[in-house]
């Protein structure tokens, strides 16, 4: 999923072992359903990192009815922020 | 569980603001069908006109689905737009013009009350104007989702001519300036039914049904024909009720079916492509209501043809079957994820939607809700007051139930803890 193929779909990256996803500019409720289309797809493995534009507040009950971990990292810039997501341990 | 949140620009809303919305158009929606219980004599062959069965029909568009729409609209807009509202009193003071406003029309309605009619046409025009310039404020701001805008925006026009028409009507109760009255007052139904409440239902629509299903909104030109085709049904509409032109009402009514087919087809593509295909309860009403909405214009063309009881199963069809429907749907999905995000649990972590998920009220509500609007759609047919009444008393328990449930989230919310 890269961007430019099409122009509504995320881009993808790994940093050592953790996915990143950039979901900033996508329509509501397109952050919401790329993010947990990776999380039960299995491509997230344990952990994600997504990068949205604003804090994601339709995320958090699915991310609580899953069971994953997640936490706000402060803003980078003005359009911003990052959740880190991880799978909880068994 | 939530290690650290940065709310310092998130675009919820305290739980306060929405949930004082709710609590009364729960509150109002128990009133409506005790209103229908006594005003089931007139109900079964309401043509319009001031009296018991007018003040019904408001208790249930201004009392429950503006009430909803709006508690649900300023909470959810900025949640889709990324654009918070401007500042949290205006939606405060919306509540405190809007909610004694209604009940004074309401009162004034049922008890032929020129005086009161006009003061609470006055407070709920102040209300929704301010609540117009909210949404406008936010639509003006955001620059993603230009279909969900349009829908936005269209709503905005059609609220501030439905403000503006009812307020002339309730003067015209004084006055009597209106050359028209009963033909303005189906203008001012439409702009109310299809122009705002319904525009809205369907804007949002495209964000809410992709949200619950997982999947991605609609989009590319098949959305934009079917935006397209409910605006132009609600301005052929006006334009036939203006002139007076039945050939122009039914050139409306094929438009609508058009638009509510292709709106189906849309939504239905939504669903096929979600990641969730088990959307409980919620959804079997949201289906109803889609059914309803269908309906609706076939009832607008027989009562163009003459039928006798089609205006007034026009109107349950599309205020009851789609609207009322389609809004208390929405409600149970949303007043729990609103809550989830402003309780904790007591053990500690976050609360679950299923935390508050009361199953038996809500499968109460809907056996009773169904069971009501049939029993009322027959009783127009057959012309019987009893059936009428017997149908508002099923509706009645539902509604209790409903209020339960809704009470149990707000009993949850001023503790803070599950």
């Amino acid at each position: 999923m890269m961007k430019g193929a099409d122009p509504d779909a995320p881009r993808l990256w790994r940093e050592g072992d953790r996915l990143h996803v950039d979901v900033r500019g996508l329509c509501c409720p397109e952050p919401l359903v790329a993010v947990l289309r990776l999380i039960d797809g299995g491509e997230a493995g344990d952990g994600l990192v997504a990068h949205v534009s604003q804090e994601p507040l339709l995320l958090y009950p699915e991310l609580n009815a899953r069971g994953w971990r997640y936490r706000l990292v402060a803003p980078r810039g003005d359009d911003e922020v990052a959740l880190e997501m991880s799978r909880p341990r068994a | 569980m939530t290690l650290f949140l940065a709310s310092a620009r998130s675009r919820l809303l305290p739980a306060s603001v929405p949930f004082r919305f709710f609590a009364i158009a729960a509150a109002l929606h128990v009133a409506l069908w005790v209103a229908l219980i006594f005003a089931a004599g007139e109900f079964t062959q309401f043509r319009g006109g001031v009296g018991h069965a007018l003040g019904a029909a408001h208790l249930l568009t201004v009392g429950v689905l503006t009430m909803t729409a709006v508690g649900a609209a300023m909470q959810l807009l900025p949640v889709a737009t990324t654009r918070p509202l401007a500042a949290v009193w205006p939606t405060k003071t919306v509540f405190c013009l809007l909610a004694p406003g209604a009940l004074a029309l309401i009162f004034g309605m049922f008890a032929a009350h020129v005086g009161a009619m006009i003061a609470g046409a006055t407070a709920c025009a102040a209300g929704l104007l301010l609540f117009a310039g909210l949404l406008a404020d936010n639509l003006r701001r955001a620059s993603s989702m230009p279909l969900v805008r349009a829908y936005g925006w269209a709503a905005f026009v059609a609220l501030v001519l439905l403000l503006a028409l009812g307020f002339a009507l309730a003067l015209d109760n004084s006055l009597g300036f209106l050359a028209d009255h009963a033909g303005l007052a189906l203008v001012h139904m439409i702009l109310g039914a299809f122009g705002f409440m319904g525009l809205l239902a369907l804007g949002l629509s495209h964000v809410l049904v992709p949200m619950f299903a997982l999947s991605s909104a609609p989009k590319g030109r098949v959305a934009w024909a079917g935006f397209a085709l409910a605006a132009a049904t609600v301005a052929a509409a006006i334009i036939g009720a203006l002139l007076g032109l039945p050939s122009v009402l039914a050139g409306a009514c094929g438009l609508g079916f058009a638009a509510a087919l292709l709106h189906l087809w849309l939504m239905r593509a939504t669903l096929k492509s979600g990641m969730r295909k088990r959307l409980g309860l919620s959804f079997v009403l949201v289906r109803v209501a889609w059914a309803a909405l269908a309906l609706t214009p076939l009832f607008g063309l027989a009562a163009l043809a003459g039928w006798g009881p089609g205006g007034t199963l026009f109107g349950l069809v599309a205020l009851g079957g789609w609207l009322m429907t389609f809004l208390f749907a929405i409600l149970q999905r949303i007043a729990p994820f609103l809550a989830s995000m402003h309780v904790s649990r007591t053990g500690g972590g976050p609360a679950l939607l299923s935390d508050f998920s009361a199953a038996a009220p809500l499968k109460v509500h809907a056996c009773c809700h169904f069971a009501a609007l049939a029993g009322l759609a027959l009783a127009i047919v057959l012309d019987n007051a009893p059936l009428a009444a017997l149908a508002a008393c099923v509706g009645l328990a539902g509604a209790l139930a409903f209020g339960l449930f809704l009470a149990g989230i707000v009993k949850t919310l001023a503790s803070g803890k599950i």
